[in-house]
């Protein structure tokens, strides 16, 4: 596989706010570097999407990218911002807890990531492949555009390992 | 002072041309009072500074953007601090305004903290300039030491009971008219929110 980093993310997006993980951060670190979209690091995942939320009033199109147990952390404010006072945001996680995970602290994450989602009314979809990756994100922008509803791409564990062994 | 004599204090320093996102209570009605139209009042106790964080990073720097919440619900959000310390660069010129009674006003008329806080030493653990006012004459003061990118404190203390809601929006409808605002002021586009009639 050879990824063209610059293009993993459809142009649309103009900044990325991120709680970084192990999955997920260095694959977005690598496009960031390669591209022109803007990084903007917080400490928490609800400042994550408040943040964006932010930009999304004013214009920017932002993605928030963290693990799926960000959900769980940024529970109250996805509530506040994205169904009470209907603010879009767009996100990205990596998939933790998935079938055959090895890691015992992961193993509630994905299905409270479908949970809530459910309860949040996301819709959801997983992206195991970078085009795959990349058309999620697109539809998600359309998605988010209506200004009705949030959008949440899942990246797999398994198209996150193969883009880490691309990076080494 | 009062939570409205203290906002309209900062009013007539920074006039009506500025983007406010507000918290819940007094700090709310305090900003819709002197700032109406310009104002996103958000029902989200400790999102109020990062959010407004976002849209002052999108807007362009000439839009003087605030945040303004009671002390109640940036302790409910103290992370606001770290993101604010973050996109200092971007966000310029930005103050985050405390509406410092010491209570819990809508969650009961209960103290916000039992402990002394340094507030100074706080904004200062996050490189950020501070300034703080107990009287309408010293606000101008505590504005300018907030510098460019700070945490404005105003200690008020409100006497009378919070008057019911004047304003008519929703949250939803609330955001509806602040995106119109953004676009009115700042030239901020709206996409069509469908591609077929």
């Amino acid at each position: 596989m050879t990824t063209r980093w610059a293009e993993l993310l459809p142009a649309d997006i103009q900044v990325v706010v991120a709680v970084p993980d192990s999955l997920l951060g260095p694959v977005v670190a690598r496009v960031v570097d390669a591209s022109t979209v803007a990084y903007v690091q917080v400490v928490h995942e609800s400042q994550a999407v408040a943040v964006a939320a932010g930009m999304g009033l004013a214009g920017q199109q932002a993605l928030i990218c963290m693990e799926n147990s960000g959900l769980r952390a940024a529970a109250e404010t996805i509530a506040r911002l994205t169904v009470l006072h209907q603010i879009p945001v767009l996100a990205l996680t990596a998939h933790r807890g998935e079938f055959g995970d090895p890691n015992w602290w992961a193993q509630d994450h994905s299905h409270h990531m479908s949970g809530l989602a459910a309860l949040f009314g996301l819709p959801t979809r997983a992206a195991s492949s970078t085009a795959e990756l990349t058309e999620a994100l697109r539809a998600g922008i359309a998605l988010t555009g209506t200004r009705m509803r949030s959008a949440l791409v899942v990246a797999t564990a398994g198209l996150l390992k193969e883009l880490h062994r691309e990076l080494h | 002072m009062n939570s409205t004599e203290a906002i309209g204090a900062l009013r007539a320093l920074l006039g009506e041309d500025v983007v406010v996102v507000s918290g819940v209570g007094r700090a709310t009605y305090a900003a819709l009072r002197h700032w109406p139209g310009r104002t996103l009042p958000l029902d989200a106790l400790g999102d109020v500074l990062p959010v407004a964080l976002g849209v002052a990073a999108a807007l362009p720097s000439a839009a003087r953007t605030l945040s303004v919440e009671g002390d109640g619900s940036l302790l409910f959000g103290m992370a606001g601090l770290a993101t604010l310390a973050t996109m200092r660069d971007r966000v310029a010129p930005f103050t985050a305004v405390v509406v410092d009674n010491g209570r819990y006003e809508s969650g009961g008329d209960v103290a916000s903290r039992h402990f002394p806080l340094d507030w100074a030493a706080l904004a200062a653990a996050f490189g950020l300039g501070y300034g703080t006012a107990d009287r309408t004459g010293a606000v101008a003061a505590a504005l300018a030491a907030a510098t460019s990118v700070g945490v404005l404190r105003l200690v008020v203390h409100d006497d009378t009971p919070m008057p019911p809601p004047a304003w008519s929006a929703n949250g939803r409808e609330a955001v509806y008219d602040f995106r119109r605002m953004l676009a009115t002021r700042w030239g901020v586009r709206i996409p069509p929110a469908a591609t077929k009639i």
